[in-house]
């Protein structure tokens, strides 16, 4: 047996030795770890639960007029009177197949024939 | 999170880090269990033997791995080495301010002789580790570092370098000085620890 022999055994026993921290200091530790630790994420349920007010206020309209089925007709219908409204005549025309009669063209509200071949 | 501690002891450092910063308790507790004594172990042996020093050591790198929990970068980085770099770090702050209380580390030792059989044996192997300590406790700073994370807790090289923020070559070199130190230390006392004569 040489020094570097029993050295090497020392370091050993000294693994083996482990410190046992005492309980006092694990429930310190442990504390400190629920006292920091993020909160877990919420299951979706639960999440809707907290959804920000005007979240809540939207999906309580939304229930009200129907669900979010007649909220999203109720959007499309929307959509559609600001384009009719915004949209020109030639336009309507194409899209309702000409129903509405409203061609728009120049009228002519005193006709020339009527200036030159009148009488006088 | 519904997973049972015994599966938890069995993740990694890093998947119970993910997991503590996902909000599971389960893995606080692993987390808590696996890496205070180990902390505790190194701190004290840095610091001399003062188990209290070390304990306030202790809490204060396990808070900080809280504290760094939900911004750790799986795979970056190893848990344990990123934890031993902030024990070594707050240990040599503390042996600097000098306000450390001297005690070594056989105070630790019980003062009754245990009457139960082999207890002998156990005083004997007691008494070495005292010297080993006392050893340590002698070296400087870097060479007791490096010798305790090489050869008590078992660290590579390449890890023993990033934690003391070295090169290897220069890990070798004090790994090999402090064994050297502690040879000659504990050389004198061979008899008086039991250990026959070459």
């Amino acid at each position: 047996m040489n020094d570097t022999d029993d050295l090497d055994r020392l370091f050993q026993a000294a693994r083996s030795a482990a410190s046992k921290p005492s309980s006092a200091l694990m429930e310190r530790v442990l504390a400190d770890a629920y006292e920091l630790q993020p909160a877990p994420a919420l299951p979706l349920a639960q999440a809707a639960r907290h959804k920000a007010p005007w979240r809540r206020w939207l999906l309580a309209m939304s229930g009200a007029l129907g669900g979010s089925g007649a909220l999203a007709g109720l959007g499309t219908a929307a959509v559609a009177g600001l384009f009719i409204g915004y949209a020109s005549p030639d336009t309507l025309d194409w899209l309702s197949g000409s129903l509405l009669q409203s061609t728009s063209g120049d009228v002519e509200l005193m006709s020339a024939d009527d200036l030159f071949l009148g009488e006088g | 999170m519904t997973m049972a501690f015994d599966a938890l002891s069995e993740q990694s450092d890093d998947a119970l880090l993910q997991l503590y910063a996902s909000g599971d308790r389960r893995a606080a507790r692993a987390l808590t269990h696996r890496l205070t004594p180990r902390v505790l172990g190194y701190a004290a042996r840095i610091l001399g033997g003062d188990r209290a020093e070390a304990e306030d050591v202790t809490q204060e790198a396990m808070l900080r791995l809280w504290r760094i929990a939900p911004d750790w970068r799986q795979g970056e980085a190893q848990v344990s080495t990123w934890l031993y770099r902030v024990v070594t770090n707050l240990c040599t702050d503390r042996l600097r301010s000098g306000k450390r209380r001297a005690r070594p580390m056989g105070d630790d030792l019980p003062d009754a002789i245990d009457e139960k059989p082999g207890a002998e044996a156990r005083l004997v192997e007691d008494a070495r580790l005292a010297a080993l300590n006392a050893a340590l406790a002698s070296l400087p700073d870097r060479q007791r570092e490096a010798v305790v994370l090489r050869h008590i807790e078992g660290l590579s090289n390449p890890e023993i370098a990033q934690i003391l923020e070295i090169g290897v070559e220069a890990v070798e070199s004090l790994t090999a000085r402090g064994k050297r130190a502690l040879s000659a230390a504990l050389s004198a006392q061979r008899e008086s620890l039991g250990y026959e004569e070459s």
